[in-house]
């Protein structure tokens, strides 16, 4: 190719790249211009490529103008692309206030999300998880927990029956024997699940609801083991500065037994409507394994000591939320469930 | 419990204030629920004299009286048949308080009334609303206030007491606990009492038949009481801690009940037949009625106190209508007695009564309680009532009652709480709960004394001491020993990534009851639903078969709401009969949606278009792939929960049933729109997710593309061609599309066109046009011989 010709060229694609430019109005047509002309297969490149079948002479004289041309034509790009973006500012042509294109977005139940925040600060404590069913024997859910038939302890829990010895669990503890009688000790295992009592619903009950049991067994496990792992649960869930309280209450499955309360979320301990002035939560119950228990599964009593805790699932959750009624939980009515996940 | 600040007052001197009471209670394991303080039952009522009581000119039975109250002279309105002029009468005045009301002044028939002349149950002080409390002998002149000493302000605490502890079911136990506490003495009211005239034993004969359920039995004889209405102190002292007062005889039972916890009963003793006490086990079909005028059929378990004819109480739990004492009542047999708890148990909840001794007999009453109890309540009777306390106890203990020992050793208290108690602090603890100290060094030696039936063992006496050690003592362990974590449960690992993979492609997750009707239960007509024995109510009788009629209540719900488009999913459990003694059971993932596959864009100007079953399948294969499911697959005509349902299968194994539910369903929920729904069971599901993944060779040659378009018959499936192509092409074919099929007029009416985009590719090479020719022509042929597909144009 003679090097006139390949002036001429560089000469045209200016006086085009010009034209073209002085017309483009928009974003959209400019990267089609700039892909056009500058881009890896552009016209300018495609110059470059046909240089080697110049002579030396031409092929510098050529390179020069090939690349003011090329330089040119950034400049004026970049310039244009410049006014553009000014003007979108200036003139308000695009409404960024107009919604996005909408989605359905996706939730996971609160229950689930608390259950989730549950899980993981056991988890990193050093806990298993361990799962039972939810339709249970009398000897699981009552009588290998130290609830003997007949004992008033039994009025505790309002329960449903599927069989006079067949019932729906009124707590996760039932899974604490089904591990123990499958595995020596250590144990340290959290039992999440749904569980069940007869009671009429109202604000704050549902005959369905969820718990997390938790059981720990070893030598030389004590209360103060318990309060620290109470302790690091409450400042999981509710930040470093909640205090926890025990009071001594009764449960047949532990002695001591205990019921734990946080220094109240709402208020930091200075008392108002769900602290009832208190400044303590109720949160669940808590003790050391009753040795009877032990003695059900037939670890050693003198050998192995070991602390259970349970928790109720809706109770953590209408705390952290601030949810004032357990129903809510299961009408499943999308505008609440919109609210957290 | 109520337990009165003012009657823990008359055993122990405590001066501190009812909230701080509360707390130290309730730091002991004695929950105070709520406080309740009690002014006075009454406000501003005044001694006035009646003046004069004329007609009222509207009404028959009511009078207008003019009322002297000192200062002024007050027209009262009256209805009660007992008001005179003359009479001292307590006069609640404007702006005052009785019955639970304020006093305002008030039209009555048309004429003015200023103020209210009180009854005894206007001022709470018995049920007694017969008429006007008339004042005998006025301790002061009209218009001082109407305060008789007993109506000092009190707090009355409402105590939640744990099962195992029937020794606080009374206000010595509680002023017992909290002795210990305040470490302050607790003085028992003494019942050394008068006796004379003949012996209990000469009276009382006293057989126990039933040993097992009268371990003792223990009873006195009373002589020529006068029944009649308490002194208001004790009418008082019941009001304050919720008992109406009966009579004085048996007030002084319901006293000595809430001072010691211990039951007792007080018989007519001229309607005891044979004047002997037998107690014994019913006859099956046996019929009793008790005091509260109700008919109970009796069966063998259930414990009966009779006389030498027929039964007079139901032991333990109420006496009988033909024994109780009346007005007519002369001489009293007093039971106290120990029954079994067991025995008490199972006959109260079978009958349904829960009466204030059942509550304690079945907790564990004290057998030697009995002695204090009806020595106390004698005292008090011949007191009160005037009777003559027969000498000497007739009691009855078939066996000797005796005292636990358990021997305490302190290093398993610290290995129990993480810390050491210091001996001489668990040696106080224990003595100021009345525990015998039979050694009081290492290891202690504790009697344990009957009222307190629930310290058996060592670790018994160990939360005795911690409760009032307190927790607080016990130190938070710093080091916190962990197990070694064992892998977690790959189960519920992949069931938390389904709910994200769902909540991702925007399902929002629901959770329903799992007891429900027979509505939800007959979806699956299959299998049978477990039923409960007690339901709440014959909604919620059974156990869910299935998940997706809890999602179809979830619809209906939103939609009548004004939510149309709804994406849901539930991870649940579900029940069937097994034919074992456990149902079967076990977690299913459900999910539905209705609605507009899309909310609709501002630059859309129509909704966007509605759901179908291929927009539906596709959030299926979505969560396939994600779990790494390669050969999920549907096959239709699978009959069941979704009328002519599809089913889901990974590989051979059916994991699942998705469809459109039918309109005959829809119509039970007055659901007007599509709803596509799917259940997958969650074990098949999370059985075929794959435990590992590795890492597979990314092509590094280009691929080429062709189409292919067929005419075959209406009734042959894409996934068989699908299938063929890629068996034909085997390894160059990477990918089969499906872009169009069509159905119509330029067709014949049996015929479709299904045009594939297939994708060729080899790992080793770049393909050329001769490598794919050849294969292609192959799968055109097979097409044809296998489906008589022709090769469009």
């Amino acid at each position: 190719m003679p090097a006139p010709s390949m002036i001429q060229q560089i000469t045209d694609i200016r006086r085009d790249f010009e034209a073209e430019c002085a017309k483009i109005h928009d974003n959209r047509s400019l990267e089609q211009l700039r892909i056009r002309y500058a881009g890896r297969k552009g016209k300018v490149a495609e110059l470059f490529k046909s240089l080697g079948t110049l002579n030396e002479d031409d092929r510098k004289n050529a390179g020069r103008l090939l690349n003011e041309l090329k330089q040119q034509i950034t400049e004026s790009l970049a310039a244009k692309e410049k006014a553009f973006s000014v003007s979108v500012e200036s003139e308000s042509i695009l409404d960024m206030t107009l919604p996005g294109e909408p989605r359905y977005a996706g939730r996971l139940h609160p229950l689930n999300r608390v259950l989730r925040e549950i899980k993981s600060c056991f988890h990193h404590l050093g806990f298993s998880i361990a799962q039972g069913p939810e339709v249970e024997t009398e000897y699981y859910n009552f009588e290998a927990l130290n609830i003997p038939h007949g004992h008033p302890a039994r009025d505790m829990q309002d329960t449903f029956f599927i069989e006079d010895d067949i019932v729906l669990r009124t707590h996760t503890s039932p899974v604490q024997i089904h591990v123990m009688e499958n595995q020596p000790p250590p144990v340290q295992i959290i039992a999440p699940g749904r569980t069940f009592r007869r009671d009429t619903p109202d604000a704050s009950h549902s005959p369905v609801f969820h718990q997390v049991e938790g059981l720990c067994v070893d030598e030389g496990i004590s209360f103060s083991d318990l309060k620290s792992v109470i302790l690091s649960f409450a400042h999981y869930m509710f930040g470093s500065d909640v205090k926890i309280r025990f009071r001594p209450s009764f449960f047949p499955f532990t002695e001591p037994s205990a019921e734990y309360d946080f220094s109240c979320v709402m208020c930091k301990g200075r008392g108002c409507r769900v602290c009832k002035g208190t400044g303590w939560v109720e949160i669940s119950g808590a003790g050391m394994v009753n040795p009877a228990v032990f003695r059900y599964v037939g670890y050693d009593t003198e050998k192995y000591t070991g602390y259970a805790f349970g928790m109720g699932v809706e109770r953590l959750a209408m705390l952290l939320y601030e949810i004032p009624d357990i129903r809510l939980f299961f009408e499943n009515d999308v505008r609440f469930l919109h609210q957290f996940g | 419990m109520k337990i009165s600040l003012n009657w823990l007052r008359s055993y122990m001197d405590f001066n501190l204030s009812a909230d701080e009471i509360a707390r130290k209670l309730t730091m002991v394991g004695l929950e105070v629920e709520e406080v309740h303080s009690k002014p006075s039952a009454f406000d501003q009522v005044v001694i006035g004299k009646v003046l004069s009581v004329n007609k009222h000119p509207n009404a028959d039975k009511l009078s207008v009286c003019d009322v002297d109250t000192g200062s002024e002279t007050l027209s009262v309105v009256c209805g009660a048949p007992n008001v005179k002029a003359g009479l001292f009468v307590p006069v609640a005045k404007i702006g005052g308080r009785a019955a639970d009301m304020d006093i305002r002044e008030v039209t009555i028939r048309g004429v003015q009334s200023y103020g209210m002349i009180c009854s005894e149950r206007e001022l709470g002080l018995s049920d007694n609303h017969q008429g006007i409390l008339i004042i005998d002998n006025p301790s002061g002149k009209p218009g001082q206030l109407y305060l008789p000493e007993f109506q000092v302000p009190d707090t009355v605490l409402e105590i939640n007491i744990t099962p195992n502890r029937p020794d606080c079911l009374s206000h010595l136990g509680i002023a017992r606990e909290l002795g210990a506490i305040l470490k302050i003495p607790v003085n028992r009211p003494d019942d050394t009492l008068q006796e004379s005239g003949g012996s209990a034993d000469q009276k009382i004969a006293i057989e126990i038949i039933s040993q097992d359920g009268c371990p003792r039995y223990s009873a006195r004889y009373i002589h020529d009481v006068k029944i009649g209405p308490s002194p208001a102190w004790l009418r008082s002292r019941l009001a304050s801690v919720g008992i109406r007062s009966i009579n004085n005889i048996v007030d002084v039972t319901n006293y000595v009940l809430m001072e010691t916890g211990h039951p007792l009963h007080a018989f007519d003793y001229d309607q005891i037949a044979g004047h002997g006490i037998i107690v014994r086990k019913a006859r099956k079909g046996e019929r009793f009625t008790t005091l509260d005028e109700n008919e109970h059929v009796l069966n063998e378990h259930d414990l009966l106190i009779c006389d030498g004819e027929r039964p007079v109480a139901l032991a333990g739990i109420m006496g009988g209508l033909n024994s109780e004492v009346t007005g007519e009542t002369h001489h009293i047999l007093l039971e106290s007695a120990y029954f079994d708890p067991m025995t008490v148990r199972r006959t109260a909840k079978r009958l349904g009564l829960n009466t204030e001794a059942s509550q304690r007999f079945e907790r564990g009453a004290d057998p030697n309680g009995t002695i204090y109890a009806i020595n106390r309540a004698s005292k008090m009777m011949s007191e009160i009532c005037g009777g003559t306390v027969y000498s000497g106890i007739a009691d009855r203990v078939p066996s000797d009652i005796k005292p636990v020992s358990i021997t305490l050793r302190s290093d398993r208290i610290s290995v129990v709480l993480g810390t050491n108690v210091p001996h001489e602090e668990v040696l106080t603890i224990l003595k100021h709960l009345d525990l015998n100290i039979a050694r009081p060094d290492d290891p202690i030696e504790v009697i344990v004394p009957t009222f307190r039936p629930d310290l058996i063992n060592e670790i018994d006496l160990i939360e005795e001491v911690v409760r009032h050690y307190g927790f607080d003592h016990i130190p938070v362990n710093p080091v916190m020993k962990t197990a070694y974590q064992k892998t977690e449960d790959i189960g519920s690992k992949n069931t938390e990534t389904i709910r994200d993979i769902m909540t991702g492609m925007g399902f929002i997750e629901v959770l329903n009851n799992t007891l429900v009707s027979q509505k939800h239960t007959s979806l699956v007509p299959d299998v049978k639903p477990v039923s409960l024995q007690n339901p709440l109510s014959p909604e919620t009788q059974f156990l869910r078969t299935n998940i997706l009629a809890n999602l179809l209540d979830n619809v209906q719900y939103n939609i009548n709401r004004g939510e149309r488009n709804l994406m849901l999913f539930e991870i649940g459990n579900v029940f069937h009969q097994s034919g074992d003694r456990l149902p079967h059971e076990s977690p299913v993932l459900g999910l539905c949606i209705t609605g507009h596959t899309h909310p609709t864009p501002f630059w859309q100007a129509s909704g966007t278009t509605e759901s179908n079953l291929f927009h539906f399948k596709g959030f299926l294969q979505n969560l396939g792939k994600r779990l790494h499911l390669p050969d999920l697959s549907f096959a239709s005509g699978i009959s069941g929960l979704l009328g002519d349902g599809i089913a889901v299968f990974s590989g051979q194994k059916r994991i699942g049933l998705m469809g459109e539910v039918p309109q005959s369903v829809l119509e039970h929920w007055d659901i007007q729109f599509p709803v596509f729904a799917c259940e997958f069971e969650l074990l098949s599901l999370l059985d075929k997710i794959p435990s590992t993944i590795r890492f597979a060779q990314i092509p590094r040659f280009p691929s080429v593309k062709r189409d292919l378009a067929v005419l075959v018959e209406k009734g042959i499936h894409a996934k068989d061609m699908i299938d063929l192509i890629q068996k034909t092409g085997g390894n160059l074919i990477s990918k089969i599309d499906i872009f169009d099929v069509y159905e119509g007029k330029s067709l014949k009416e049996n015929q479709k066109s299904v045009a594939f985009a297939l994708t060729f590719m080899s790992m080793d090479r770049t393909l050329r046009e001769e490598d794919i020719h050849p294969v292609f022509n192959k799968i055109v042929q097979a097409l044809s011989d296998k489906f008589h597909a022709a090769l469009r144009s």
